[in-house]
């Protein structure tokens, strides 16, 4: 279903295109060669692209994404949550004359060719018009709005379901080790600890086995080693002096990697699995 | 992916026990190494020439024609060794080839100035101008090339880490996403095809405004003004002085070790499986040329 939104024709004497070019899954690399992934790797239903102009000024790109649901809106803006909020839609961060906003089932990325005070201006009116537009209504995914709020470093959060995604987040190994796939819920985060920073990462599987067999894969290939029993913390010191702590409960995986002391690691991992499970206040 | 090295972990490059010269690059090893005197004599067995220029670019990042058409010359003569232009280009091409030129064609697309004074000098070293033809793509032009020119824009890939060199032939291959994710540690192969090998004679990356982070879509705010242009015959070491200043530019940015994601491992494969050039940077010799500040390298 298309959704039904307005795109200002005019805006500070910069002029759109008439009408969108509409980009869907069976065209997207036509679009974009070697982006349309990160689109696919998420809920991706369509996407519709406007350009406006005006006399010796910098152009202005505008692409409305729709997603197959908000928790996947929010996952490709949490791509790069890294930028100013400039108050446009749920959230929205800006930066160097690019403008991201989520807002329902829609993502917006609005981009001025070079960034001058009347192009930020402009765009940024663009973005509150549509924004205004737009179903509202989005609600973060659970994992992200679980996470443990202590030490959080928002910028840091990224929410996605296939392992191409977490090779750029985080690359972990060339194989699928923790068994992603789009079904899976995901989230990444760094955190201040007490001794520095550490980096979560949450799993979430379907009920069954998949949750055990991703753990014993994980520590296999990862840690040469059988995984904990369920409910049990395991803690390895490995190059590089970090340590590498790793909790299975029920469906969920929750792995600290790059922690500087066992006790930073288990004392995040305790947190983050009270909080998933029980309710926290991420972001 | 599961007929070479299978069950390369992120560890490994800690470790340096794979891809152990990318591991430097990116400073992914546990314990950097500084360089042993051994090392510092060692032979080196490629030479990339960077030149830059402060008046590359304007404020609005629009290319000062007349800066880039020196810059040319100048690494042109540099890679060729000779002291006129024309001469330098004659060495990689002759008046009965047909020359396909290879720019990066969209989503931080190699800068139009670059590609229209390649062939400027092209013509003016006596190439006819029908016998310079655009071989980017799937169309299979560049079947009918008897040279391949690269100049591709310098740009990180969120896919395969980086997306410069190697990644410019990707289209030459037929399906690219066959060369993705970890798939594109094959990028080498494309160059080893039958209606490519042999065909590359010089390289030549637009460096003006790189791209540090998430290409190839850009974000703005990880492009910055490098001023740059960097060549050389060895398209390896050409990709790995690439990969070195974006990986410092990213560690700058963030004042901490920010290393490319996922590691770009098609250029250590590229050397040592499909020996298309040297990736080991202990290996190769970097002369700069021109504007020094924020160099990289």
């Amino acid at each position: 279903m298309r959704a039904t939104y307005e795109v200002p024709r005019e805006v500070n004497g910069w002029v759109r295109t008439e009408h969108p070019r509409r980009v869907t899954a069976a065209n997207i690399f036509d679009y974009m060669d070697g982006a349309g992934e990160l689109y696919l790797a998420y809920a991706f239903v369509g996407l519709d692209v406007w350009k406006f102009t005006r006399a010796e000024a910098p152009e202005i790109l505008v692409e409305i994404y729709e997603m197959g649901n908000s928790a996947d809106a929010f996952g490709v803006l949490s791509f790069d949550l890294g930028g100013e909020e400039v108050g446009v839609g749920q959230k929205s961060v800006y930066g160097a004359g690019l403008l991201r906003f989520w807002q329902g089932r829609h993502f917006a990325r609005i981009l001025a060719e070079a960034e001058t005070p009347e192009a930020k201006a402009a765009l940024l009116d663009i973005g509150k018009s549509v924004a205004s537009d737009l179903p509202g209504g989005g609600t973060l995914p659970e994992l992200v709005v679980r996470l443990p709020e202590a030490g959080l470093l928002p910028e840091s959060v990224h929410y996605f379901h296939r392992k191409m995604c977490l090779d750029y987040f985080y690359y972990l190994a060339d194989d699928n080790i923790l068994n992603l796939n789009k079904e899976t819920n995901a989230v990444i985060a760094d955190y201040r600890t007490a001794s520095g920073k550490a980096k979560l990462l949450a799993v979430e599987y379907d009920p069954g086995d998949s949750c055990a067999e991703a753990s014993r894969s994980f520590h296999a290939v990862y840690l040469k080693q059988w995984p904990p029993g369920d409910g049990a913390i395991r803690s390895n010191e490995i190059e590089g002096a970090q340590w590498v702590s790793s909790l299975r409960n029920a469906n969920l995986l929750l792995i600290v990697f790059e922690g500087e002391s066992q006790k930073d690691c288990e004392e995040l991992l305790q947190a983050a699995v009270s909080s998933l499970t029980q309710g926290g206040k991420g972001l | 992916m599961k007929d070479h090295a299978p069950g390369i972990t992120r560890r490994d490059f800690i470790r340096g026990t794979a891809f152990a010269a990318l591991s430097t690059t990116l400073g992914m090893k546990a314990a950097a190494e500084s360089p042993s005197a051994a090392a510092e004599e060692e032979k080196f067995t490629s030479t990339v020439f960077i030149v830059r220029d402060q008046k590359a670019l304007d404020d609005l990042h629009r290319v000062n024609r007349e800066a880039a058409s020196e810059m040319l010359d100048k690494v042109m003569c540099a890679v060729a060794g000779k002291e006129d232009a024309k001469a330098a280009w004659q060495t990689f091409v002759k008046p009965e080839d047909t020359v396909g030129l290879m720019p990066t064609s969209h989503l931080n697309a190699t800068h139009n100035e670059i590609t229209e004074l390649v062939r400027e000098k092209l013509t003016g070293a006596g190439i006819p101008a029908k016998n310079i033809v655009n071989a980017q793509g799937r169309s299979g032009v560049h079947k009918t090339c008897t040279v391949l020119m690269p100049l591709p824009n310098l740009k990180a890939h969120w896919l395969t880490g980086f997306g410069t060199v190697l990644k410019n032939y990707i289209q030459l291959g037929g399906n690219p996403p066959a060369y993705h994710a970890e798939n594109s540690k094959d990028l080498g192969r494309i160059w080893n095809m039958p209606d490519v090998k042999g065909k590359t004679k010089v390289v030549i990356v637009d460096a003006l405004r790189p791209l540090f982070d998430k290409g190839p879509q850009v974000d703005p705010q990880y492009l910055w003004h490098y001023n740059g242009i960097i060549a050389g015959t060895d398209p390896i070491a050409v990709e790995a002085v690439c990969v070195k200043i974006v990986q410092a530019k990213r560690n700058a940015f963030k004042g901490e070790s920010w290393p490319l994601s996922p590691p770009p491992i098609c250029l250590e494969a590229a050397d040592k499986e499909y020996h298309l050039g040297c990736s080991d940077l202990a290996k190769i010799k970097i002369v700069r040329m021109g504007w020094e500040e924020g160099a990289l390298v």
